[in-house]
């Protein structure tokens, strides 16, 4: 809204995008920008902070196919896809352990796609706090979660459904103002600054 | 024998698509008949309208289960700020359609925002953000006319065919509007694109409405309104640039389901054995009106003149074929489809594609409802299958990717980009301009060229899990190709970024989709087209036959001014 009101309410159109956006801005390969985007916008459709995370995860030291960095925890948006790619070898009994990971909660996103396509439910466990991750939502005590902080211990098991999830809505979302900025910041590094010849070539009513 | 849809290799040229009708199932005429088939009602409980024409109306369509109203700000612009550019900071009238009756404080809330567009924000309360400027000639016209109490001249009013025109509807959550799941499941507006033509179908109510305004004012007593006819013949203008482009790109799911949509409808009507005579009497009916429409089809467009012309002659040699009991015989739309492929430009091509359909509503309307699709389903990557499956997609799916020699200079030429200074799509020549690492990835052809190559080097057993790893910057396009394998059309099958380009075909395709008329390209890079011309107003709404306005009646005094 304008003037004297502070929030900063963002649809999830907005917020997918500009998660996209921030990631691809940060260096991230487009397809890991996509897979950003996506996660950011059905984690807040959860009730989740998506773009918080993101904004952490990409101003984060993390190793990641887009950054040069050998060693130290594995970016959130490189463990989403992995885990994306990997979910059929989540076993029926026992799980999958993943080491040090910034902003793991994202690795909830492909859960929750991969519940849609094959029926099951899955229980993300971060540093002992568990999320039960099914069709119709996701659960979890998130009261002192820090979703932006690096987890060590990261494991994916399938599980029961969950119980009482909150709900998938497309409602606009309450963002901090401070990581939307930082996304926004991002997000920029895509933009191509005018030039001569820009200028000249003209796109007809948008020129 | 069976016809079945025609192939993506012929549909998904740009070339054809840059060709493309409206039908029966482009969204504005699927919003019409469902208002009409579900008995909408509308109002319009506020004109606050000064003697300037500065104010505040609301129109309302008030369905069985839901209401929605158009929240209108009328502006007093001075002519120097009047701009079709999407950048810009005032325009004439500016608009959110809300979800619902809104109240004083949701209508003092938009009024801080709504002018402003770009620069305010609306809520998850607003479906869409528009807004439109006057035809300068036509508009002054129109008022001097009514405000003496003549009716204005007919020929002006075909020829520019709308008062208003949009430089932007912008809905799906953008500038804070509510998201497109929003409307899932939602009987009128469920469709793609729907609460965009809802928006655009009240505007033109208001554009009527607003110049009657003014020439009462102007006139007084003696002005006269706008005799319904001429009404009609107006719809809303809308001048779309590159911004549109990409869309048809990056929504494959949903561009598939459209296409699909409308091949199948035809390849139902191709399959058809025999024509009753009404049938043969609605598609002869709807020829003759179609050239009515072609014949004031505009243009100032050198290529788009051409295309225009030789349309005109293969209506005639259409007009023959038909004549003469043709279509009494066995599979006649079949017959005369193959005829039209040999015989007709593409132009004509896609327009009998379009007539045929037009006897038959109930064999094709439903198909309206398959033409929306939930992108997230086709999001993940099924990464557990062998290399053996993704390569032979590549080669199903994308043969059309392998020919252009990507180093060459003219198949890379253009890379598309986001404009910082603009904050919009934009068409660079990559060896005369920056910022083309920075590149959109819009070159669908040349990623999948790529990775074909590097799918070359692996075993036909390895998982797509573990080419990614080694080759994550193929994660786009093993996406895009997954998706294509149950969305045989989710592909432009051309070169985006080669130096023939011309990227006015991708804003066709789409606006036919809407169901525009008079396609009036002003470069290869936007068009100027017409949106609800002689559609009927929410009073005609019931009076008039169901569907039947997309072409003129040449019955009607302005349908034969045109014929």
């Amino acid at each position: 809204m304008t003037g004297s009101d502070h929030t900063n309410r963002r649809t999830l159109s907005e917020i997918g995008s500009t998660c996209q956006k921030a990631a691809r801005g940060a260096g991230c390969l487009w397809g890991l920008a996509e897979e950003a985007g996506t996660a950011a916008r059905i984690l807040e459709s959860a009730g989740l902070p998506g773009s918080e995370c993101v904004a952490a995860i990409l101003s984060s030291d993390r190793v990641c196919p887009c950054t040069c960095l050998a060693s130290g925890p594995v970016c959130g948006i490189a463990a989403a896809a992995g885990i994306s790619d990997r979910i059929q070898e989540v076993p029926s009994n026992g799980s999958v352990a993943m080491g040090e990971i910034v902003g793991p909660i994202l690795m909830a996103a492909p859960l929750v796609l991969a519940a849609r396509r094959t029926g099951f439910s899955y229980m993300l466990s971060i540093d002992g706090v568990e999320f039960r991750i099914g069709c119709d939502g996701i659960e979890g005590n998130i009261a002192n979660f820090d979703f932006r902080a690096t987890a060590t211990a990261v494991a994916v098991a399938r599980s029961e459904p969950p119980q009482r999830p909150s709900p998938f809505t497309p409602n606009s979302r309450e963002i901090s103002i401070e990581a939307w900025r930082a996304l926004e910041a991002l997000a920029a590094e895509t933009l191509v600054p005018e030039s001569a010849q820009s200028r000249s070539s003209g796109a007809g009513p948008d020129a | 024998m069976t016809i079945e849809l025609r192939e993506p290799d012929t549909v998904m040229r740009l070339s054809r698509m840059g060709a493309a009708h409206q039908t029966r199932l482009s969204f504005m005429r699927v919003l019409l008949r469902k208002l009409r088939q579900e008995k909408w009602k509308f109002d319009r409980p506020v004109w606050k309208i000064d003697a300037n024409g500065v104010g505040t109306a609301i129109y309302r369509a008030i369905g069985p289960r839901r209401t929605y109203s158009l929240v209108a700000f009328a502006h007093d612009l001075p002519d120097e700020m009047r701009s079709d550019r999407v950048i810009a900071t005032a325009w004439d009238a500016t608009f959110a359609l809300f979800d619902g009756t809104p109240t004083e404080a949701d209508v003092e809330r938009l009024r801080k925002n709504v002018p402003l567009q770009e620069a305010g924000r609306v809520s998850d309360s607003e479906l869409s953000l528009s807004r439109a400027n006057r035809s300068v000639r036509l508009w002054n016209h129109v008022v001097e006319c009514l405000a003496e109490g003549r009716q204005p001249d007919r020929e002006k009013i075909e020829s520019v065919g709308y008062l208003m025109r949009t430089t932007a509807v912008y809905g799906s959550g953008k500038f804070g509007a509510a998201d497109y799941k929003t409307l899932a499941g939602r009987n009128v507006l469920g469709g793609p694109f729907r609460a965009e033509m809802l928006a655009v179908y009240l505007i033109r109510c208001f554009s009527l409405d607003l110049v009657e305004h003014f020439a009462r004012q102007k006139g007084g007593s003696k002005a006269a309104n706008l005799d319904p006819d001429l009404r009609r013949a107006l719809g809303i203008g809308n001048s779309t640039g590159l911004g549109m482009a990409p869309f048809l790109v990056n929504h494959p799911g949903l561009l598939s389901a459209w296409i699909i949509a409308r091949e199948t409808a035809l390849a139902k009507v191709r399959n058809i054995e025999r024509a009753a005579p009404e049938e043969i009497q609605v598609f002869q009916n709807y020829l003759a009106r179609a050239c009515a429409l072609v014949d004031s089809w505009g243009t100032s467009h050198e290529a788009q003149a051409v295309r225009v012309a030789e349309l005109r002659s293969d209506l005639d040699a259409l007009k023959d074929r038909v004549a003469n009991e043709y279509l009494d015989q066995q599979k006649p739309w079949d017959r005369l489809f193959r005829w039209a492929t040999k015989k007709l430009s593409v132009e004509a091509q896609e327009l009998v594609a379009s007539l045929v359909l037009e006897p038959y509503g109930e064999l094709i309307d439903p198909l309206a409802e398959s033409m929306t699709v939930d992108e997230s389903e086709g999001f993940q990557i099924d990464a557990s299958r062998p290399l053996i499956e993704l390569k032979s997609l590549i080669e199903q799916r994308y043969r059309w990717a392998q020919t252009p020699d990507y180093d060459a200079p003219g198949h890379s030429a253009r890379f598309w980009y986001v404009s910082e200074a603009k904050l919009e799509p934009r068409l660079g020549e990559r060896y005369d301009e920056p910022g083309a690492e920075r590149e959109q990835p819009l070159d669908i052809g040349r990623r999948a060229s790529r990775l074909e190559n590097d799918l070359r080097r692996w075993p036909d057993n390895v998982s797509i899990a573990d080419f990614l790893t080694s080759h994550p910057e193929h994660r786009r396009i093993i996406r895009r190709a997954q998706l294509a394998q149950s969305s045989p059309y989710s592909e432009i099958r051309d070169n985006l970024i080669c130096s023939e380009l011309m990227p006015i075909d991708m804003l066709r395709c789409k606006l036919s989709f809407f169901g525009a008329t008079r396609f009036d390209p002003r470069s290869d890079r936007w068009v100027r087209i017409t949106m609800y011309q002689n559609a009927p107003f929410p009073d005609e709404l019931f009076n008039l036959p169901e569907d039947d306005w997309i072409y003129p009646d040449t019955s009607s005094p302005a349908g034969r001014a045109a014929a």
